[in-house]
């Protein structure tokens, strides 16, 4: 059976490897926050008291 | 026993808000918790400042970045990957104030249908509330005015009021149940008979979280689709805990993929990527 190829749609090529680069920039970020103890120190007790 | 969407989400929102509240020797030594959970999230609403919380909450860890001037990488990241696979998906499945909204919206009353444009208030909710008055004057004013906030820690502080490890003294005095105090119970209020009459409004009104996952629904791995088939009866709408219509937007970030819509035929959930999708075409069956 032949193939018949689909037509290309560079738009939605160009948002797919976007989104790759945005996700390894997010890998990135994780890492970089747990690697450099991104650490959140709460207020104790609950604001405006 | 088949479990049905419904008690899955209903199970798994009553184990993250469990999870999230679990430091319960809070009530023997009236000290919270300060391990190294609470440097940490779920993509949920879930307040920090609960006496038994052990993690923290996003926006909350927003607030404090900004406070701090600083960027939040772990956060970041975490809700950059989150977003990227699934969505809104934490907000359906997870999220324990999602889950309080739908208990209060089942009492039979009269129902109000809240308008579409609702959902622009996130904007300024998270630019203002969120991002602009905690930078500019330290104070993380979104947490004292959420109502989850007020319901799972001012209140029970207030109520409980232990002794000051440090002090012995009671923890709230008579003259700090403030103005403020008032005006959060107000606005708690408020809300809660906001939830009584119409679909999670906090979620779609007022959410700077649910704000910022939103965003990731049209591009993330996880999808909803809808067949060529579907004959726009407008059920999924109508079943919709946040009253989207789905079968016009399956992946408008109104949505908070919960699933219900998919007790419709017509209405599935995929796994693509983006890249594979550019290569598949439309279906029309």
């Amino acid at each position: 059976m032949d193939s018949v190829p689909f037509p290309r749609q560079p738009a939605l090529e160009a948002t797919g490897w976007l989104i790759v680069v945005l996700a390894l920039l997010f890998v990135l970020s994780l890492v970089a926050g747990l690697a450099l103890g991104d650490v959140f120190e709460t207020r104790h007790y609950g604001s405006g008291l | 026993m088949e479990l049905s969407i419904g008690a899955t989400r209903r199970s798994l929102q009553a184990l993250t808000l469990l999870f999230t509240h679990s430091y319960m020797s809070v009530f023997a030594t009236g000290q919270i918790y300060k391990g190294p959970l609470r440097g940490y999230c779920l993509p949920v609403l879930s307040c920090q400042s609960c006496p038994s919380a052990v993690t923290s909450c996003p926006v909350g860890l927003i607030q404090h970045y900004a406070v701090i001037g600083q960027f939040p990488l772990f956060l970041t990241g975490l809700l950059g990957l989150v977003g990227l696979l699934v969505g809104r998906m934490a907000c359906g499945w997870l999220c324990p104030f999602g889950l309080f909204q739908d208990m209060f919206y089942g009492i039979k009353t009269r129902k109000v249908r809240l308008p579409g444009p609702i959902g622009l208030l996130r904007y300024p909710v998270l630019l203002v509330l969120v991002l602009l008055l905690p930078y500019l004057t330290g104070e993380s004013w979104f947490s004292v005015l959420c109502p989850q906030g007020t319901l799972t820690s001012a209140i029970p502080w207030a109520i409980w009021n232990p002794s000051d490890p440090l002090t012995h003294l009671p923890l709230i005095q008579g003259s700090k149940l403030t103005t403020l105090f008032v005006v959060k119970l107000l606005v708690l209020g408020g809300f809660l008979v906001l939830f009584v009459v119409s679909k999670r409004p906090f979620c779609r009104g007022f959410c700077p979280l649910g704000l910022l996952l939103s965003f990731f629904n049209p591009v993330s791995l996880v999808r909803l689709e809808v067949s060529a088939a579907c004959k726009g009866c407008n059920q999924c709408q109508r079943d919709c805990p946040v009253d989207h219509a789905v079968h016009e937007a399956p992946n408008a970030g109104a949505c908070i993929r919960c699933l219900t819509c998919t007790r419709c035929a017509q209405v599935r959930l995929v796994a693509r990527p983006l890249a594979v999708r550019a290569q598949i075409p439309e279906q029309t069956a």
